[in-house]
């Protein structure tokens, strides 16, 4: 299978000083990555470095981040401005706060889809209420319609996944998706993604703390440490028969429900 | 055995100008035995916080009673609710926002001895005592919120509240904000401390897998109303109403 994404012994600094440190992974296309670890432990950093979203300070200092041969903390940014949305989307934690608040949902819809390609403001909706139906959301006019505090957190959440989709990106960066959420839209969210990767062969990289959700959505799982890689390999290895001590730890540490 | 906690039909109702009143808790009813640990669990909105609010005398209740160790509190004078209300304390889900960030936390822990009339001498060691029992070195009386981590902090805000010596803590997901290896090591001083000072706890939580690990009995709350309730056993393992089941089936 094809290699989209490598990470070649990546290095990221917040003003001089390393968070994370000599972190080396491979996304293929269609496969799920899961990037476990504590808080601080440099989750979001190491996906926000590849779209050159980490903010006041923060750098790529070492290694490379390579999408399709090209290393994406050499591009410009008017090169990275392509690449980000059409070809590597972000879903943040908090969709509901990504959306701007005074303007329809149809709009920031039209807005994104616009700014990538030519497309009429009918085009976009239908667009969009097509993969709602997919995606099995209700009344999606009224959605379209609709301002994002006319939705509940966990819509918004769906909407925010639904609005990266659109532009069929090759990539999804997803940054804590469904730790807001309800255990039951949470459920329906990770279904969403899957449905994603069937409907559009869509590799992810999933930065979570819920193991649950890596366990039933991951291929490959990295667990993170203090900005370090302490463990990366195959979910069912990594989660089921871990080598490391710390992963041991973490396993052990998450609450398993027992059910019936 | 006589309840430490009991509610009886607690109703709290909202109304927004224009619309139709809404019911956040509608006639609730339950109680707490000594020793116990009740849990209650739902999803965002069913009502779980606005009990405990009502409990705390935080928001008052529309309607209905709260005993405590047989007292009714809901209707009492202020001097009568200072003396009920040393027997309940709350944990915060948010550690550090609990806390004044201008103060240190040895000044919010010993806040509440203050009106006890201690001297501050006297003071001074019980908070380096309870730091110590809550297990974080009694020199970090002196630090402030935003110098120690999170769980440092819920172990501080834990401190907070046994400085009166309560009978029942309230913890409205008091573990939710913590990571999985820190949530791990807060329940066990909780339940150490359970042990050595014979506390109750009212656990708030979304957590199913949680409740069921460390509660005795739980409450499964939707929209309000108590839809179900019995041991984690009985709740989790042999859920009888279709709402549980479902959530239950929905956890990953």
């Amino acid at each position: 299978m094809e290699e989209l994404l490598v990470y070649r012994s990546v290095e990221i600094s917040y003003n001089g000083i390393p968070a994370v440190r000599d972190i080396n992974f491979t996304l293929k296309s269609g496969e799920i990555l899961g990037i476990v670890g504590e808080s601080g432990s440099g989750k979001s950093s190491l996906i926000r470095g590849a779209l050159g979203i980490l903010g006041q300070g923060g750098l790529v200092t070492q290694g490379e981040i390579l999408y399709r041969d090209r290393n994406l903390p050499d591009l410009t940014e008017k090169e990275l401005r392509k690449i980000r949305g059409a070809q590597i989307g972000m879903i943040f934690q908090d969709a509901g706060a990504a959306l701007c608040p005074v303007r329809t949902i149809g709009s920031q819809i039209f807005e994104s889809l616009s700014a990538h390609r030519k497309i009429t403001r009918k085009e976009s909706d239908t667009e969009a209420l097509e993969l709602f139906a997919r995606l099995g959301f209700r009344e999606g006019e009224r959605i379209l319609a609709g301002y994002p505090f006319e939705l509940s957190g966990g819509m918004n959440q769906r909407v925010g996944i639904a609005m990266a989709m659109l532009l069929k990106p090759e990539i999804l960066l997803a940054d804590e998706p469904t730790s807001a959420l309800d255990v039951s839209v949470q459920r329906q969210a990770v279904e969403e993604l899957l449905l994603t990767r069937e409907l559009y062969g869509t590799a992810m990289v999933l930065v979570t703390h819920n193991l649950g959700v890596v366990r039933a959505m991951a291929d490959t799982v990295l667990v993170l440490k203090a900005g370090e890689a302490v463990e990366y390999g195959p979910a069912p290895q990594v989660l089921g028969r871990p080598r490391e001590n710390y992963t041991k730890e973490l396993l052990a540490a998450v609450p398993v429900l027992e059910k019936n | 055995m006589e309840p430490l906690l009991e509610v009886k039909k607690l109703t709290k109702t909202f109304q927004k100008k224009g619309q139709e009143e809404l019911a956040a808790v509608d006639h609730v009813s339950f109680c707490l035995l000594p020793g116990e640990t009740l849990g209650i669990v739902g999803e965002s909105g069913s009502g779980k916080s606005t009990v405990a609010r009502m409990i705390t005398g935080l928001l008052k209740p529309s309607e209905g009673e709260i005993y405590l160790g047989g007292r009714a509190v809901t209707h009492l004078k202020s001097r009568e609710q200072r003396q009920v209300y040393r027997q309940l304390q709350m944990v915060f889900q948010s550690p550090a926002e609990s806390f004044d960030p201008r103060r240190t936390l040895g000044d919010g822990v010993g806040e509440s001895l203050k009106n006890t009339g201690l001297s501050s001498k006297e003071r001074k060691r019980r908070v380096e005592k309870l730091f110590m029992q809550c297990g974080l070195p009694a020199d970090f009386a002196g630090r402030y919120p935003h110098e120690v981590s999170g769980g440092q902090c819920q172990r501080a805000a834990i401190a907070r509240a046994l400085a009166v010596e309560p009978r029942l803590l309230i913890c409205d997901e008091a573990t939710s904000a913590l990571d999985v290896t820190v949530q791990k090591q807060v329940l066990e001083l909780l339940a150490s401390l359970k042990r050595e000072w014979g506390l109750s706890y009212l656990f708030i939580c979304h957590d199913l897998a949680l409740v069921q690990q460390f509660c005795d009995r739980v409450l499964v709350m939707a929209e309000g109303r108590i839809v179900e309730e019995g041991t984690p056993e009985q709740v989790i393992l042999h859920p009888r109403k279709a709402y549980t089941i479902k959530l239950i089936q929905a956890v990953l």
